[in-house]
């Protein structure tokens, strides 16, 4: 099983796309709190993908949500043919600083780390191919 | 549930209740009603969470903003946050300068 849909890459679009992806997980029976958690790195994924990839708000975002055959994992694929951008590139804010010394930005690719087990990233034909893997997570 | 931040000062404290879902998408909407507050003498920033069911960085970054714009000497207090909120909020190490509660006296 698989489950694949497009979108329109618009921040307003945005709850759309996290609706899906939790339909598709709980399909499999992922529990609750690994749901939240798929969401909000999916969250932090996708909303580089509309700033970066697509900054004059036009193109589409397509979403695969499979079971992995390894380790009872599930990954979260997006694809856009927007600029070229990597997210693995991204640098992660400290967050030991003392609160006067942090920066604010960047933590969103910080939570995916945490969150995901893998971030894999590739530049093919035009696209932005962007995968989140997640093991031990299936009942 | 909707989404939902209504901020009330009382003296030197602001409370702010907040409901459903902070994330990307209203961040902006929250920030803008938390901003009035710097140009009064506030002590203590007090977030009840016990109706948050999801935070999104976008939502922290609204929060460390105001710690750093409000000073050292404004307390930020963040009250019966939701097991998954707590988690996120300590996964980003915002349990280093935020003071978290089970409840609020005052």
């Amino acid at each position: 099983m698989n489950t694949t849909k497009t979108f329109d890459a618009k921040m307003d679009r945005l709850d759309d796309v996290l609706s899906f992806i939790r339909e598709s997980a709980l399909r499999y029976n992922i529990e609750e709190a690994s749901i939240n958690k798929l969401v909000l790195a999916s969250e932090e994924a996708i909303v580089n993908v509309f700033k970066y990839a697509y900054p004059d708000d036009t193109g589409e975002l397509t979403v695969k949500c499979e079971k992995l055959e390894e380790q009872q994992g599930f990954s979260i694929v997006l694809i856009d043919s927007g600029i070229e951008f990597d997210p693995t590139k991204m640098e992660e804010p400290d967050v030991d600083l003392p609160v006067e010394d942090r920066d604010v930005g960047g933590l969103g690719i910080f939570m995916i780390n945490n969150i995901m087990d893998e971030m894999e990233y590739k530049r093919k034909d035009g696209q932005n191919i962007l995968v989140l893997k997640k093991f031990n997570i299936m009942e | 549930m909707s989404n939902k931040f209504t901020v009330a000062v009382d003296k030197n404290v602001a409370k702010v209740k907040m409901e459903g879902r902070l994330d990307t998408n209203n961040a902006a909407e929250f920030s803008e009603k938390l901003k009035p507050l710097l140009k009064k003498d506030i002590d203590e920033l007090v977030l009840f969470m016990e109706d948050l069911n999801y935070i999104s960085s976008a939502g922290l970054r609204v929060i460390v903003f105001m710690k750093q714009k409000l000073g050292r000497d404004t307390d930020v207090y963040v009250i019966a946050p939701q097991r998954d909120v707590l988690e996120v909020i300590e996964m980003a190490g915002f349990d280093s300068f935020l003071e978290i509660q089970d409840s609020y006296e005052g």
